[in-house]
């Protein structure tokens, strides 16, 4: 265990880190990829805002992955606490089932705060199912829902499961060993915390946001806490890209 | 809490994933009936009671079988009476709710475009005994899931094994993993969450519903509790169901053979 300013100092560290990328840098890359997209032929056979969101993928997972590594050389995390080593088979299945189990797990929760907020304030959320997931598919979630419906599946798997295998890589990997020193609890706690606040930068509102902070809250917990006893990176990927998979296809 | 697995890393992920599913376990069934059951309304009780018996076949790789239902017949026959009396109980405390919710004036809501089209469906009439009017006066409408249920029709069978189904997973599975933290704050905070879970699993329908379901989940939880098996749980919860189906006058309407059709 650390003293308390220098968890204060990492937590503050991690977030200007996390926000610099998340909130600033990111949300520029999809620009370079409608650039691209109207320089290339790809808008010859898809609408600019599929073909700017098919490259925006592939070059958001490619600098995410680069932030990763950066942040491994930055805060000086050991390559051998990166849990990217082989792992037992079994957890591969694993991975899948526990992708549809937490997929379940937020869906119940999102649903549950969707009557909370159909009751307390009827009149600033939507009415119905549809109304909900209009919200939620906006922001970065049509960049994804673009890749899915434009691309052959296995392409569409792979880009996302590159940005999806950063994610996993730079909060799980990376942030839940930087707060370990604070003990289990905060490194879990905290690491989740980053990785929630995250998904509220590219969307819209914060009632659009909602759904992928409840998906984030309850993966983020689930997965560090995993990742501390099991430290094997890749099941964890796969049961990400599994929730995605199931909730957005 | 003995844990079945065969390495280490899978028990560790077993307990995570049983967790996750148990408490996923309807939305996981409401997604499948929604995108693979064709007809989502009438697939979702038989949808429901797959997953369910696929989330105990997973569970029992976890928690042994005996954990829930300790081969003791003199338990499990006093956990039976005492949770058939339960279930009467729960029954009643539902009835009641129902009579106050009734009371309660209709929330204003902001017109919506989508609007419409949910009020017919909510509007679909249902087949019931004696008609609308005769559930009303025996202060009915305690679980018209296909009114709220978005039009789902449970048959006997559904009502029968979802219990059974239930009350494992989620005083069985759920319950031996809230006992087995390891600080009893944390048992009881388990317990109160896997609790509410049970309750809001049931929001699809309403919340009218899901308060409904409170009596029944402390009774079905605190009867586990007092006797160490599930078989209790189990009988609150399928005469809770009984009763419901008689209250709503869901009467099987099974095909006429071939022969006496005219």
């Amino acid at each position: 265990m650390t003293g308390g300013l220098d968890l204060i100092l990492r937590l503050g560290a991690a977030a200007v880190l996390v926000i610099a990328y998340y909130r600033y840098l990111n949300p520029r890359i999809p620009a370079v990829g409608t650039y691209l997209a109207r320089r290339g032929r790809l808008t010859a056979r898809h609408s600019v805002s599929a073909a700017s969101a098919m490259i925006s993928m592939v070059l958001v997972g490619l600098a995410h992955v680069a932030f990763g590594i950066g942040l491994v050389i930055l805060l000086r995390i050991p390559v051998a606490e990166l849990g990217l080593g082989p792992f037992p088979p079994v957890l591969a299945l694993y991975g899948v089932l526990l992708g549809i189990g937490l997929s379940g797990a937020a869906s119940l929760i999102c649903r549950t705060a969707m009557a909370v907020a159909e009751s307390v304030a009827p009149r600033r959320v939507p009415g119905s199912m549809e109304g909900w997931l209009t919200l939620a598919r906006g922001g970065w979630m049509r960049h994804y829902l673009h890749n899915i419906r434009a691309l052959p599946l296995p392409v569409a798997v792979l880009t996302i499961g590159l940005q999806i295998g950063a994610e996993e890589f730079v909060f799980r990997a990376v942030m839940v060993n930087f707060f370990l020193p604070g003990g289990a609890l905060f490194a879990v706690l905290a690491a989740a915390a980053l990785f929630t606040l995250i998904q509220i930068f590219q969307m819209p509102n914060a009632l659009s946001a909602l759904f992928p902070v409840i998906g984030a809250l309850a993966m983020g917990l689930v997965h560090g806490a995993l990742f501390l006893h099991v430290p094997y990176l890749w099941p964890l990927i796969i049961a990400h890209l599994t929730f995605f998979m199931a909730n957005a296809a | 809490m003995q844990i079945l697995t065969l390495i280490p890393e899978a028990g560790t992920y077993g307990v995570a994933i049983l967790a996750a599913l148990s408490l996923g376990s309807f939305n996981i069934a409401a997604h499948i009936a929604a995108r693979w059951g064709g007809d989502a309304t009438a697939a979702l009780p038989s949808v429901c009671v797959a997953v369910n018996a696929a989330i105990i076949a997973f569970g029992a790789l976890i928690v042994p079988a005996g954990a829930l239902f300790p081969p003791d017949a003199v338990r499990s026959a006093v956990a039976l009476g005492a949770g058939a009396a339960a279930g009467w109980a729960a029954f009643r405390l539902d009835l009641a709710l129902g009579r106050r919710w009734r009371q309660r004036p209709a929330p204003r809501r902001a017109p919506a475009a989508e609007e419409p089209r949910i009020r017919a469906i909510r509007a679909r009439p249902l087949p019931t005994r004696g008609g609308r009017a005769a559930v009303a006066r025996r202060g009915g409408s305690v679980t018209r899931f296909g009114e709220a249920g978005r039009g789902a029709r449970f048959r006997l069978w559904h009502l029968i094994v979802l219990a059974a189904e239930e009350e494992v997973i989620f005083r069985g599975f759920l319950v031996t993993l809230a006992l087995s933290l390891p600080h009893p704050a944390l048992n009881v905070a388990a317990l109160i969450v896997t609790t509410a879970a049970f309750c809001v699993s049931h929001l699809t329908y309403g919340w009218r519903h899901a308060a409904g379901k409170v009596p029944l989940a402390v009774l079905a939880l605190g009867l586990v509790l007092a006797t160490g098996t599930v078989l209790g749980a189990v009988a609150v919860h399928v005469v809770f169901n009984l009763l419901v189906f008689r209250s709503n006058g869901f009467a099987i309407r099974m095909p006429q053979p071939a022969a006496v059709r005219r």
